[in-house]
């Protein structure tokens, strides 16, 4: 029998019941908060990074970015919402007020159609997908050959990625800390 | 004072896109131009291709204080290269061949790159190294576009990162 120094890590049956208990009911949640969040988040960087150019001077495509977020904002699995609604057109973001985080105001507010937002999945599995229908997006985002690209959502989901890493990341270190 | 001044060589953005300019320029291209970041025209009639270059601020930077007393700032970059060709009309297969090879040779260069900073503001020669380098980590990303104005697009980008100092 070998007496080298050993280490044995082993999880309790009763833990494994425990943990597969608290994911299948807080794990759901836990993704779909995040999975929004995230998207949020990208449109958030890409309003901004549109702020800081002078490229858009209509904004009416900063301001779908802004809509599209919103109506990401606390829509269950399965839907599929178009807008600016004439819900949505009450709202501070599509009356081009400065919404909650715009910070220049919008003098052409986005038209009806331009934002679109799914959401689908269920479980652990999340997918939100945010389109921006103004016709001139693929110009601004892409370039052309008279202009460059500007890539603002390009770099805001650069970004948003190198931030979910680092949160997840820090998640990680504490559960193994505990 | 003066010397409390300086302003170190990684602060400064010419220092940076001229060191990844003239990266590119050892890149073969295959006869395409390389139009410099910041050169919003778009070439002559008489240059069919071309591959224009920007160096983008990728998200908001993260600084802290280094062991030697200096204020190091983490810069995320996006550099973007946009790859244009002009279509005479049906070519057939070589069409596609003639813009891939630039895409090809770009996305080469940008993989796992690590270029070495250089303070071309002092020293117009570039042969003054700073010691500092910026840093091609994830894989460069490359888009078809849709054809436009006569024009076959592509777009290599790669995201990069580099540390300035900021002294005195």
């Amino acid at each position: 029998m070998s007496t080298a120094p050993r280490l044995e890590f082993r999880l309790d049956p009763r833990a494994g019941v425990a943990f597969r208990e608290f994911a299948r009911l807080a794990g759901p949640q836990m993704v779909e908060t995040f999975t929004k969040k995230l998207a949020f988040d990208a449109t958030r960087l890409t309003v901004r990074a549109l702020n800081s150019t002078g490229r858009v001077s209509s904004g009416r495509y900063r301001a779908a970015w802004a809509t599209v977020a919103e109506l990401a904002t606390g829509r269950a699995a399965g839907s599929k919402v178009v807008g600016p609604s004439d819900e949505d057109k009450a709202t501070p973001v599509a009356r081009g007020a400065g919404g909650k985080f715009l910070a220049r105001r919008i003098r052409n507010p986005a038209q009806p159609g331009d934002a679109v937002a799914t959401t689908t999945g269920a479980g652990m599995t999340r997918t939100i997908t945010l389109t921006n229908g103004v016709p001139y997006g693929p110009e601004v985002e892409y370039g052309t050959v008279e202009t460059p690209a500007g890539l603002h959502l390009t770099r805001s989901v650069a970004a948003t990625r190198k931030t979910a890493e680092k949160v997840l990341g820090a998640m990680l270190r504490r559960a193994w800390r505990r | 004072v003066e010397a409390l001044m300086a302003i170190h060589a990684t602060e400064r953005d010419r220092n940076i896109i001229r060191t990844i300019m003239v990266g590119l320029a050892t890149v073969d291209l295959g006869g395409f131009a390389l139009l410099p970041d910041g050169d919003d025209r778009a070439p002559g009639e008489g240059t069919p291709a071309w591959v224009r270059v920007s160096v983008l601020p990728s998200s908001s930077e993260t600084r802290g204080r280094s062991a030697a007393g200096t204020l190091d700032t983490r810069h995320d970059i996006l550099v973007s290269c946009e790859v244009y060709r002009r279509t005479a009309g049906f070519e057939g297969g070589s069409v596609v061949d003639a813009i891939e090879a630039p895409v090809e040779a770009l996305k080469h260069y940008f993989t796992a790159r690590n270029l070495t900073i250089n303070d071309y503001v002092t020293d117009p020669t570039g042969a003054t190294a700073t010691g500092h380098a910026i840093r091609f980590i994830e894989p460069p990303r490359r888009d078809r576009l849709p054809p436009a104005d006569g024009f076959e697009r592509r777009i290599v980008a790669a995201e990069a990162t580099y540390f300035s100092q900021h002294t005195g």
